[in-house]
């Protein structure tokens, strides 16, 4: 009966393109959000949102490049909403993180490095939520200074201090490596 | 002076007026101590900007595509109203095809010989043994309906149902016993909003279909193999 069904279906349904999208798409987009979020239940929600709007628009988008850029900036989108459900952006360091060695099991910290590498993500630990969230807006998905800002509602002037900060903590941290490795 | 804060700005292009963009352009082609300075600023920010390529995760995707086909599913339900409009079309399609069914099991065999080829009546006789299977395997499922897992169990199993009647009655279309695809097809509604209805689907609902598949699967038993297009 399986065969008779497979064998007589012609024509892909939509959400068997969606499948093939999500094939391609579904881990990049995953670790975007997990990037923002360092948290991989509601990264994984983010993209699940993102897809089931991208779904519902399909017959808005002009092609697949247009889909798919769409797609992952509303991901981005929604794991920007899931952090600030979960509460204030923490912008300051009145409880910065304990140094992540590379060993670490902390969670958190297993999920930066899954996100970011082993040295980068332990570097990104020494960010407030922020810092971590600011930089990878601007640095990694490259948006404007305006549209994070817009987003993250603050100005364009505590973003680009928000930046500043993370940055000279990676550098620092960079120099650190470098240090070790001699 | 220019800080790192501003050469940072003037990687990225952006954050800065058009005038201090220009002075810092200046002063990197002049002095060779900023281009350096600059050089290893974008040498450290290129190794933050490397990320891993990230790791597929099956169970993960196959999680988002549920979430996409249960959603498709939502979008082609159909209003509440045609509940009982499908229901009639459904007892009406039986009306249509019962009494002929009836016919066929009178009439002597021989009473009008038709010019259906050999290998048509093949794939006849072979659509209807798929479709008494078809039917079995579902009343079964049906009988069972409580007994899954959840809601998306029960969903997967009415659109498994769904997908087979329509490629039954696709092949019956092809077979030329159209009569047999219109009945296959006017299940599909009963089984739509059986699917939407998962959670809630009252017993009404289901006996009434396990009822008309069990009608069908009569006829389907008392004509095996009757030689003309409309005959299962």
């Amino acid at each position: 009966m399986r065969m008779l069904t497979g064998f007589m279906r012609t024509s892909p349904r939509p959400e068997d393109e969606f499948r093939d999208l999500i094939a391609r798409r579904g881990a990049r987009m995953q670790a975007a959000c997990l990037r923002i979020t360092r948290d991989p239940a509601l990264a994984e929600d983010a993209v699940q949102e993102a897809l089931l709007k991208a779904w519902r628009a399909r017959d808005q988008f002009r092609g697949e490049a247009e889909r798919d850029t769409w797609l992952h900036r509303i991901a981005i989108n929604a794991a920007l909403e899931l952090v600030r459900r979960r509460g204030p952006m923490a912008d300051l360091d009145v409880d910065a993180p304990e140094y992540d060695t590379p060993g670490s099991d902390d969670p958190a910290q297993m999920h930066l490095r899954t996100a970011f590498g082993v040295d980068t993500g332990a570097a990104m630990a020494r960010l407030t939520e922020m810092e971590r969230v600011c930089f990878v807006l601007k640095h990694i998905e490259q948006w404007k200074l305006d549209e994070i800002a817009t987003h993250l509602d603050r100005s364009i002037n505590s973003i680009k201090q928000a930046l500043f900060r993370g940055v000279g903590k990676l550098r620092g941290e960079l120099a650190h490596w470098q240090e070790d490795s001699r | 002076m220019i800080s790192d804060d501003d050469l940072l700005l003037f990687h990225w292009q952006d954050g800065l007026d058009d005038t201090r963009r220009h002075e810092i352009a200046d002063a990197l082609a002049r002095d060779a101590a900023l281009g350096a300075r600059y050089a290893r600023l974008v040498a450290e920010l290129a190794r933050f900007g490397h990320v891993p390529e990230p790791q597929v995760d099956a169970v993960l995707q196959a999680r988002w595509a549920r979430a996409i086909r249960d959603d498709a599913s939502k979008q082609r339900a159909r209003p509440r109203w045609f509940v009982p409009l499908a229901l009639a079309a459904g007892v009406g399609a039986l009306a249509i095809v019962g009494p002929q069914w009836r016919k066929t099991e009178v009439d002597p065999p021989i009473a009008t010989p038709t010019p259906v080829a050999a290998s048509q009546r093949g794939d006849e006789a072979r659509i209807a043994r798929s479709v008494r299977v078809h039917l079995a395997e579902a009343g079964a499922g049906l009988s069972a309906w409580s007994e899954q897992a959840d809601d998306a169990t029960r969903r997967a199993l009415v659109q498994r149902w769904i997908d087979d009647q329509r490629a039954l009655a696709q092949a019956a279309d092809a077979a030329g016993d159209a009569q047999l695809a219109r009945t296959l097809r006017a299940f599909e509604p009963l089984l739509r909003d059986l699917a939407n209805d998962a959670p809630t689907a009252s017993r009404a609902e289901r006996d009434q279909l396990a009822f008309e598949w069990s009608v069908m699967q009569t006829k389907l038993a008392a004509s095996p193999s009757k030689p003309s297009p409309s005959g299962i």
